[in-house]
């Protein structure tokens, strides 16, 4: 779901005079990103969601306590939250036996309900990268993610990580230059 | 694999969801965890959410909060002092508003410039009085000060009295100066003009603006007569006032007082026209 600069400013106007509704309204708009930038994170859908649910948990109260004064826009916000909580669930889970997502044959992420109608290609580039961004290094798929397949804009992504977007394009840069050795190696 | 054959795979992998039903399920327990965290309801409008994104929200805040609680303390400030004035009208001597009304009477002198208006400011003040001494001696209870009062009051009105008999005749004076100058001026003015008309204007003959001169100078003249004859009339009501005062007769002297106070005004408006034929007299020139 696509949402237009000023739509998404008076949806954060409105989240920061605490509107529920409004809030809703965002979980419907960034629920599939942010469950797809969760997901290519931990390797695993139930971990995705319970993260994606606890992201938007705390986001909500983060608001509350805080006032929102320096979040220029909710996605930003959103996506900070989740990089915290994953970085807090990888340190938690570090003990226990971590799932390895290049592990056997691949992790299994299509959905069963849209098999019928997806078509093969996308299938084939789906198994591909699946396989393929788990190998990369941590910095360089979480970039891919946002700005690819999120689509995010650099100035979104500088916002999210910290960095200057001079910063953001270099990285963007050297991930996609990563990704294709690791692809074309697989492909001799 | 090329770069756009790449990024076109990964932008592909956006047909990644998570499951429907799950995420119907969670927007549900969202919205009612989020509701029991607080307790107000609130729904923000698209208008409010406008004018505060045009308004330059902080900066405007700032400045406009101290201009409005300027305002507001100069409000109040007027509305009490103006009600002050207002409630202490009535007052008489032992009052606590009585000050007030002292207070504001000689503010109104001290702001008032024209010596005329001041005479009748003075007439004002001393029907004050005597309408005080009345409320006083109407009083229901017998006090000690009573009688203390009624005597400051008395005098306080000779005063107000004798201020505005000197004012009238400090005025009687100004006006028999200001009418020879007058004169003077005019002649003067005369002269000056006819020659000015010669020059650039010669629509009149100086013989027409010499008639009209000398047909206002009579009006003048007689206005002049007018303003002498009412001054001594409006010196004699004072006697009289004082006279029915100094008999106690506190509500008939008020009545003269108003009535030498019209004099005066009459006397004001005849100068008044006096002086505004004088101006077209110039202005025709």
């Amino acid at each position: 779901m696509k949402i237009g600069k000023v739509e998404e400013k008076l949806l954060l106007y409105k989240i920061k005079k605490n509107d529920k509704q409004a809030f809703i309204k965002a979980y419907d708009l960034y629920i599939d990103q942010l469950y797809r930038f969760v997901y290519f994170k931990v390797g695993s859908r139930e971990e995705a969601e319970d993260l994606c649910s606890a992201v938007f948990l705390k986001t909500w109260n983060y608001i509350l306590a805080n006032s929102l004064k320096d979040e220029k826009t909710l996605k930003a916000l959103l996506y900070k939250i989740a990089r915290n909580l994953i970085i807090d669930h990888y340190r938690k889970n570090s003990s226990r036996e971590t799932v390895s997502l290049d592990g056997g044959d691949g992790i299994q992420i299509t959905d069963e309900k849209q098999d019928a109608s997806r078509d093969f290609e996308i299938k084939a580039d789906l198994l591909v990268l699946e396989t393929k961004l788990p190998e990369l290094k941590d910095e360089y798929r979480e970039i891919i993610i946002m700005r690819f397949i999120n689509e995010l804009s650099v100035k979104e992504i500088a916002e999210i990580l910290g960095k200057t977007r001079g910063n953001v394009r270099v990285l963007i840069f050297r991930a996609v230059g990563a990704l294709k050795d690791l692809v074309n190696k697989k492909d001799l | 694999m090329n770069e756009k054959e790449l990024l076109k795979k990964l932008n592909n992998l956006q047909t990644i969801k998570p499951d429907e039903n799950w995420k119907k399920n969670y927007r549900d327990v969202l919205y009612s965890q989020i509701s029991a965290g607080s307790t107000e309801d609130f729904k923000a409008s698209n208008f409010g959410a406008v004018w505060d994104n045009l308004m330059p929200g902080k900066i405007f805040n700032d400045m406009v909060r101290p201009v409005w609680a300027m305002a507001m303390a100069c409000v109040l400030i007027l509305v009490v002092g103006i009600g002050g004035v207002y409630a202490s009208k009535n007052s008489k001597p032992g009052d606590s508003l009585y000050i007030a009304k002292i207070v504001s009477e000689k503010a109104q002198l001290a702001i008032t410039f024209d010596e005329k208006d001041k005479a009748k400011l003075g007439l004002e003040f001393a029907a004050n009085r005597a309408k005080e001494i009345t409320q006083v001696l109407e009083e229901p209870k017998e006090s000690v000060d009573k009688g203390k009062k009624v005597e400051k009051l008395k005098q306080n009105f000779k005063k107000e009295i004798s201020g505005v008999k000197h004012r009238l005749t400090a005025i009687k004076a100004a006006e028999k100066q200001s009418e020879e100058d007058e004169t003077q001026v005019f002649g003067a003015n005369l002269g000056k003009s006819g020659q000015g008309m010669k020059i650039s204007e010669p629509l009149k003959s100086a013989n027409d603006v010499e008639k009209e001169t000398v047909e206002k100078l009579d009006l003048n003249s007689q206005a002049a007569v007018n303003a002498t004859s009412t001054a001594p009339r409006a010196d004699e009501i004072l006697e009289e006032a004082e006279k029915l005062f100094d008999e106690n007769n506190y509500n008939e002297s008020i009545d003269k007082l108003e009535e030498a106070n019209n004099a005066i005004n009459g006397k004001a408006d005849d100068a008044g026209q006096v002086k505004g034929e004088s101006e077209t007299a110039t202005s025709t020139d």
